[in-house]
């Protein structure tokens, strides 16, 4: 074994550069996994985790104010319920402190006892002129403990802070756009002018979280005569959070998986190729008498000595690249970080890739041990495999014949940057979609991308429009349930069926394809008890109510999910029985919701449309009323995102490239002979250049048209049903970033080539020729 | 005739240090156009080491090359690149064809990197007068060794080189075959081109023009 290990030190001494190149390989796809790991670990599960510490109540009512005992009575009647802790809240609350202001302030007089946030610095409130802020708030306004925040209110009431907390339920200031003030009850009665006692929430935590739906029914149904009441469980403020982020969150965590499996595949092939390369001397080895098992073991400390170390670089490399950006976001969302999990993870993927490299050599060295020497002698001999490939008599082609030599592992690397690739194209799409929310509010998760202000007569004009792939009547109503007139939402209508307009994710039933049918919102459907099969009867302004047979139970995002989406025709006889026709029944006003053909700039289409007088405004969906209202009040947050998005990207191209480069410095490696004789002709390093900077384009060339291909007909389609939880996309590499993704990756193919130029013409030729 | 390649004081040393081994120690040789010069020399002479020094594949410690006017031994990779490619041939004991190029390709090989469409036309008629109309469509791995070899020095002779440097040309082939490459490098002395050969066999040696032996470093 010490011979063997010996041997294995003087070889990496020998061939230092080889060596190098090997362990880069190891930190590059490291670093990939260490980024991986860290997004995966870090916002994966960060609201069950930060609910969990925070101890978030299964179930949230809010109501108009009421005297505390009355609404304890309610609960009292209600099964299932292990404890229930009574706030009063103010909305609307003008805020100051250290030259801040805002008039959208959340106040929460809270009582001692279960409050459903984590305290992060400081103490949870003892008594009046105390108060616990967000640490959004804090961050955002630079506010330190034991300083004041000024309430107004006759005058001014001071708060002192004394502790800072995460709220798990809401997304932080400046995202969400009033911060959150904890106070004592009574400082919060007195500012919201009720008298005592009275409360306006109650936190609920169930002794069988699982029967939450029953508690519901039972709260409902306890609770009438309750004005204003609105209930939101932990699941569907899960839910809420996950409209926000969670379509990039899930997004950001796949893809780092994927390109945990990409590094993790090419690791697995550059150490069986560096095995491979080594066949000679492990035929002269077991010539020599040394036994199978002694050489897979020293194979396997040999590996071990080698990778540990650059896997943990890497990883630790990739920690860092995206550290920052994770954590942000996660503050941005009011979760927790994930602590000494993260790190464990991180370590078990120094061992897990140091194992995989290990197994990886120990393989086809085993494999190798187990055939006779002098077979094994003969293993490294490509001339014996050449193929004469007919191509034009061009010296640049050359490389095009060295590399396809190894046809398995040009295609391997081919289909690898390929994947990879078509990954980068699909992150990037992303990124593109969520950058243009700030200038340009394209609607995600809808199916159509503008709503025009024009009567139906203009339908066909605006159908004939560049860039418009479809266009149809829309209505949208604010209605009341017939049944609980207390209860209002959106009666949205189509001049098609709601599905090829509007498509929210289906949680029960199936989707509204006849005119009698309806998609109702998650929200509605808790609000009024619907299920798929029952009926929707909505009251109209007009006084006439027409009636829908609830098809399925949709994740909408409109309205805290108080919606419902119907074709229009019942709608409009009922609006109008006489049966005048659009723009307004009456006062009914119509719209036109317009989808784009893939790739259309909305800017351009819009720009049309006001040309010939018709103004438009975004569908709405994530994008307009969630993530660009953000973006207003925190520009930063869609920055972040994306720059995460980008880091992933650029990390994946960057492996991409080294795999290229892999690749081209294995065929050179083992064609050194070859590479010395043309050299030894008279090749400089231009010639040379232009061999390999042709297989390196040739290869990257591929690896986009497959990666092209893979984008459009599976990732993509991939990635929208892997957010399908969340919200609809529409995802497509347009040309331009399929033109700078082909552009990016021959410029780095082209400076691989050069390094590797530069490492071969810095070889004496003799070098070369003496390689047996 | 004139002196087509000139090496002075030239000096190889391998390895530092107490393992340093001075290969050669100060050779002097003169090669002029249409001789052609045998250097003999147990293994492990330097007459190899020689050869790459004067085909500009190795630089030397100490020392002076010249080739057809140019000075070789600080000359940088360009430049050394353009003289190999312009004014020197090689042949190899091992022939080093590239496996993946058919005979015909191996030969134009040269010609692909100067783009000179006479040395195409050169080499195509090279592959006519060496009889290797047979092998010019095939891999090399189907060649016997003597085809090999006398594709090798078409593929030598293809742009025109002032100076041939063959070492051990004849090493891996049979006494037939050995002959008949002996017979061609001959023959292009005879063109006027001056021909270095490394070998140890006798029926090379007795053909040259002039016989160097290269003994602890030295040509004597």
């Amino acid at each position: 074994m010490g011979a063997v290990l010996a041997y294995a030190w003087a070889r990496a001494r020998a061939h230092r550069g080889r060596q190098v190149l090997a362990l880069l390989g190891v930190v590059a796809a490291a670093t990939m996994v260490g980024a991986s790991i860290t997004i995966a670990g870090t916002l994966n599960g960060g609201f069950d985790r930060t609910a969990q510490r925070a101890g978030l109540p299964d179930v949230l009512a809010t109501f108009s104010p009421l005297p505390r005992a009355q609404v304890a009575r309610v609960v009292s009647r209600l099964a299932n319920i292990r404890d229930a802790s009574y706030v009063l809240q103010h909305a609307g609350a003008q805020i100051s402190a250290v030259g801040n202001y805002t008039d959208h302030g959340k106040l929460y007089g809270i009582s001692p006892g279960r409050h459903g946030y984590v305290i992060v610095a400081g103490h949870d409130i003892d008594g009046p002129g105390e108060a616990v802020i967000e640490i959004g708030l804090a961050r955002d306004w630079k506010l330190q403990l034991g300083q004041y925040i000024n309430v107004r209110y006759n005058g001014g009431l001071p708060l002192r802070i004394v502790g800072m907390v995460v709220p798990p339920d809401t997304v932080a200031f400046p995202l969400t756009k009033g911060p959150r003030v904890y106070a004592d009850y009574e400082d919060v009665r007195r500012i919201e002018g009720v008298p005592p006692g009275y409360v306006s929430g109650v936190d609920l935590w169930l002794a069988d979280p699982r029967l939450v739906d029953v508690t519901l029914a039972q709260a409902r149904s306890a609770s009438f005569g309750v004005a204003g009441l609105q209930l939101v469980t932990r699941s569907g403020l899960k839910l809420l959070i996950g409209q926000a982020a969670g379509i990039v969150i899930a997004v950001v965590v796949a893809f780092s998986l994927i390109a945990l499996l990409v590094a993790c595949v090419m690791l697995s092939a550059s150490a069986a190729a560096e095995v491979q390369r080594r066949l000679t001397a492990v035929g002269l080895l077991r010539a020599v008498g040394i036994s199978a098992r002694t050489l897979v073991a020293a194979a396997a400390v040999e590996a071990t000595l080698f990778t540990l170390p650059a896997a943990t670089l890497g990883v630790l490399g990739g920690w860092l690249a995206v550290n920052g950006s994770a954590g942000r976001l996660l503050a941005s969302l009011n979760e927790l970080p994930p602590g000494t999990s993260l790190t464990l993870l991180l370590i078990g993927s120094v061992v897990g890739l140091t194992l995989l490299v290990v197994a990886a050599t120990c393989w086809p060295a085993w494999r190798a041990t187990q055939r006779s020497p002098v077979e094994v002698l003969r293993g490294g001999d490509v001339g014996h495999g050449a193929r004469h490939l007919r191509l034009p008599p061009f010296l640049p082609l050359l490389g095009v014949r060295l590399v396809l030599a190894r046809p398995v592992r040009a295609a391997a690397t081919v289909a690898v940057v390929g994947f990879a690739v078509s990954v980068v194209l699909a992150i990037l799409s992303i990124a593109t979609v969520l950058q243009n929310l700030n200038e340009q509010p394209l609607s995600v998760g809808k199916r159509y991308q503008l709503l025009v202000y024009a009567p139906s007569s203009q339908l066909e004009e605006i159908r004939r429009l560049p860039g418009v792939a479809a266009a149809t009547p829309f209505y949208s109503l604010e209605v009341v349930d017939s049944f609980a007139l207390d209860e209002p939402f959106t009666l949205q209508a189509f001049g098609a069926p709601p599905p090829a307009y509007e498509a929210p994710p289906l949680v029960a039933g199936h989707l509204a394809y006849k005119p009698d049918e309806a998609e109702v919102g998650l929200g509605l459907a808790e609000a009024l008890g619907l299920h798929p099969g029952g009926v929707l009867a909505a009251q109209l302004p007009n006084g006439r109510e027409v009636r829908f047979r609830v098809a399925g139970i949709v994740q909408s995002l409109e309205d805290q999910g108080r919606v419902a989406y119907v074709e229009s025709p019942r709608l409009l006889a009922a609006w109008n029985p006489t049966g005048v026709r659009v723009p307004t029944f009456g006062g009914l006003p119509g719209q036109i919701a317009v989808k784009l053909k893939p790739g259309a700039s909305s800017a351009a289409v819009t720009a049309a449309l006001a040309r010939t007088g018709k103004p438009s405004t975004s569908s709405g969906g994530i994008a307009g009323q969630s993530v660009q209202g953000w973006a207003s009040r925190s520009s930063g947050f869609i920055g972040i995102l994306v720059a995460l998005l980008r880091t992933v990207a650029v990390l994946d191209i960057c492996v991409c490239l080294y795999a290229v480069g892999q690749a081209l410095a294995l065929t050179s490696q083992e064609r050194r002979r070859a590479l010395a004789v043309i050299r030894a002709q008279g090749a400089g390093r231009l010639h040379l250049f232009a061999v390999f900077g042709v297989v390196a384009g040739f290869l990257v060339l591929l690896a986009w048209i497959l990666a092209a291909a893979l984008e459009r007909w599976a990732v993509a389609p991939g990635v929208a049903h892997l957010a399908a939880s969340y919200v609809v996309l529409s995802l497509s590499a347009g040309g331009q970033l399929l033109a700078v993704t082909l552009g990016g990756l021959l410029l780095g193919a082209t400076v691989v080539s050069a390094l590797l130029v530069r490492a071969i013409v810095r070889q004496p030729v003799v070098t070369g020729l003496r390689t047996d | 005739m004139s002196v087509v390649a000139r090496g002075r004081g030239l000096v190889r040393t391998f390895g530092s240090g107490r393992a340093a081994l001075r290969v050669l120690d100060g050779v002097d040789i003169e090669l002029t156009a249409g001789e052609l010069v045998a250097v003999v020399g147990r293994s492990g002479s330097g007459k190899s080491t020689l050869l790459h020094l004067l085909g500009g594949l190795d630089r030397p410690d100490e020392g002076t090359i010249e080739l057809d006017g140019a000075r070789m031994e600080g000359a940088r990779e360009r430049e050394l690149a353009r003289l190999r490619r312009e004014k020197i041939g090689f042949v190899f004991q091992a022939f080093h064809l590239l496996p993946e190029l058919s005979g015909i390709e191996n030969v134009l090989l040269p010609a692909r990197i100067t783009r000179d469409r006479d040395a195409v036309k050169r080499g195509r008629e090279l592959v006519d007068r060496l009889g290797l109309d047979g092998a010019a469509g095939r891999l090399p791995t189907v060649l016997s060794g003597g085809e090999q070899q006398r594709l090798a020095i078409a593929r030598a002779l293809v742009n025109d080189p002032l100076l041939v440097l063959a070492d051990e040309p004849t090493g891996n082939l049979d006494p037939d075959s050995g002959a008949s490459v002996v017979d061609l490098l001959r023959q292009v002395a005879a063109d006027g081109k001056a021909v270095l050969v490394v070998t140890h066999e006798p029926s090379v040696v007795e053909r040259a023009d002039r016989i160097l032996r290269l003994e602890q470093g030295k040509l004597i």
